[in-house]
């Protein structure tokens, strides 16, 4: 078994376009889920019961939460890294984890496009917590998830996707949703031992787009919950216990 | 340091709390502010601290604008009711964790304060364990462990007992003392009568009348 194997997995190649793979697709989801519901408060602590304390020493709102959202990010690497290094463990004690060229560049790839991604959805979940209480931010967040993968299935019944003739159609499916772009075996590359393993669908859906695509969501989340978290006012206190003003 | 506050409004959901307030502070003094439930007390101190965005008018602290040239009165010390801690840590960690954002005081000084306000520094008991007037003194504790310039305390002898009371007092006195500015919000007449220097009596958001002469 190579690394780039492992890594793959990771990265949904067992997923493809019908119900009961669904099934499998929320199982490897699942590190990620339980990332988000570990750090869904990560930022969000501090806007409960001791608020006030806490903020009344924060002489700049905004350079504190791009500290805060940095380490966040940093989290989310450590965390994809280790949950990479725990699977080719487990994997190594079955036969050994070969290390090849492409499984570094997929390495590479997954690190970027799956930490974007990780770090952009928890961060949400703890801007929408400031907002609205952690329990329906969480609810919030889960359920666009739940509404990407649940896409799918309506891509199958509706769309015809596995009309091989519809290579335009699929594509276009495939990229408007977002949760298309962390499936690493549906893209292409543009490095030809990585293109061969990949590309399941054979479309043109190279892993460089999802990088921008991942980032573009991750700085468009960034930027708005910067602006949320810095305009917060101190009223309401402790939203967790009903909210006392 | 001078604080002042020149004609602040706010409103929150259609209801005025606070209405063309406009008051003038000097550090070294105790303003006492009274007031029935809901009289815009507590709202006033998050204004004037910055915790809280004003509709209009303008909070000069020092020659500065709040919410232009700072976004929270510097090196402040506050006190509000309702507001507690981090409940799962003890009470020297969450000093710590609070210290730790400036970095203006150590372990020694964190420690001197839990005992100035009568609370053991070595309990290693998480704060939700403690009574609420183990949580009041605190609070207090946060407030005055890096020796502020400006302390707004919202009702500082709440649940606290009777000796407490006197502690906290006696902290307060030494506080202007020491120079601080003090914002002090008590339904207690006492608390008012022997502490404060000024008087303000709040009604509906507004400040009643001439603050009165302690």
């Amino acid at each position: 078994m190579t690394l780039f194997d492992v890594i793959n997995r990771l990265g949904f190649n067992s997923f493809d376009i019908h119900e009961t793979a669904m099934i499998e697709f929320i199982i490897y989801y699942f590190p990620m889920l339980i990332f988000q519901a570990i750090m869904g408060t990560y930022i969000y602590r501090h806007f409960c019961s001791a608020s006030v304390y806490y903020f009344s020493r924060v002489q700049c709102r905004i350079r504190w939460y791009v500290r805060e959202a940095a380490t966040l990010f940093y989290m989310v690497v450590i965390y994809l890294i280790i949950v990479v290094a725990i699977t080719a463990a487990i994997a190594a004690l079955g036969g050994g984890v070969s290390i090849t060229y492409d499984s570094v560049i997929l390495f590479i790839y997954y690190i970027i496009i799956h930490s974007l991604w990780l770090y952009s959805f928890t961060l949400l979940i703890n801007v929408l917590s400031v907002k609205c209480g952690s329990t329906n931010a969480f609810a919030c967040n889960l359920g666009f998830q739940a509404l990407c993968m649940l896409y799918f299935v309506v891509l199958k019944n509706y769309l015809e996707f596995s009309d091989v003739n519809n290579i335009g159609g699929r594509v276009v499916a495939l990229k408007i949703n977002p949760i298309s772009h962390i499936v690493l075996h549906w893209h292409s590359s543009m490095f030809d031992s990585v293109n061969e393993k990949l590309n399941s669908f054979a479309i043109d859906f190279d892993l460089n787009e999802s990088v921008i695509v991942c980032l573009c969501i991750a700085v468009a989340i960034s930027v708005t919950s910067g602006i949320i978290i810095k305009n917060q006012e101190l009223i309401v206190i402790n939203r967790e216990s009903g909210g006392t003003v | 340091m001078k604080l002042e506050a020149v004609n602040i409004s706010k409103t929150i959901k259609n209801k005025k709390i606070l209405s063309d307030v406009s008051l003038s502070l000097d550090s070294g003094n105790i303003y006492g502010f009274t007031g029935r439930n809901g009289s815009g007390k507590t709202m006033l101190f998050r204004a004037l601290s910055g915790l809280m965005k004003i509709d209009s008018g303008t909070v000069i602290y020092d020659g500065k604008v709040l919410h232009k040239d700072i976004e929270v009165i510097p090196r402040l010390g506050i006190v509000l009711e309702n507001a507690g801690l981090y409940t799962e840590f003890s009470g020297f960690k969450n000093l710590k964790m609070l210290a730790k954002l400036n970095n203006l005081v150590g372990d020694k000084e964190i420690i001197e304060a839990i005992e100035r306000v009568g609370l053991d520094p070595y309990d290693k008991r998480a704060v939700r364990k403690y009574s609420l007037g183990m949580k009041q003194r605190l609070v207090i504790a946060q407030a005055i462990m890096e020796k502020p310039d400006v302390i707004m305390l919202d009702e500082p002898t709440n649940s606290i007992d009777e000796n407490g009371v006197w502690l906290v007092r006696d902290i307060i006195n030494e506080e202007k003392k020491r120079g601080a500015l003090i914002l002090l919000a008590s339904h207690s007449k006492e608390d008012i009568s022997i502490l404060a220097d000024k008087v303000f009596h709040m009604k509906n958001g507004v400040i009643d009348d001439e603050p009165e002469v302690g």
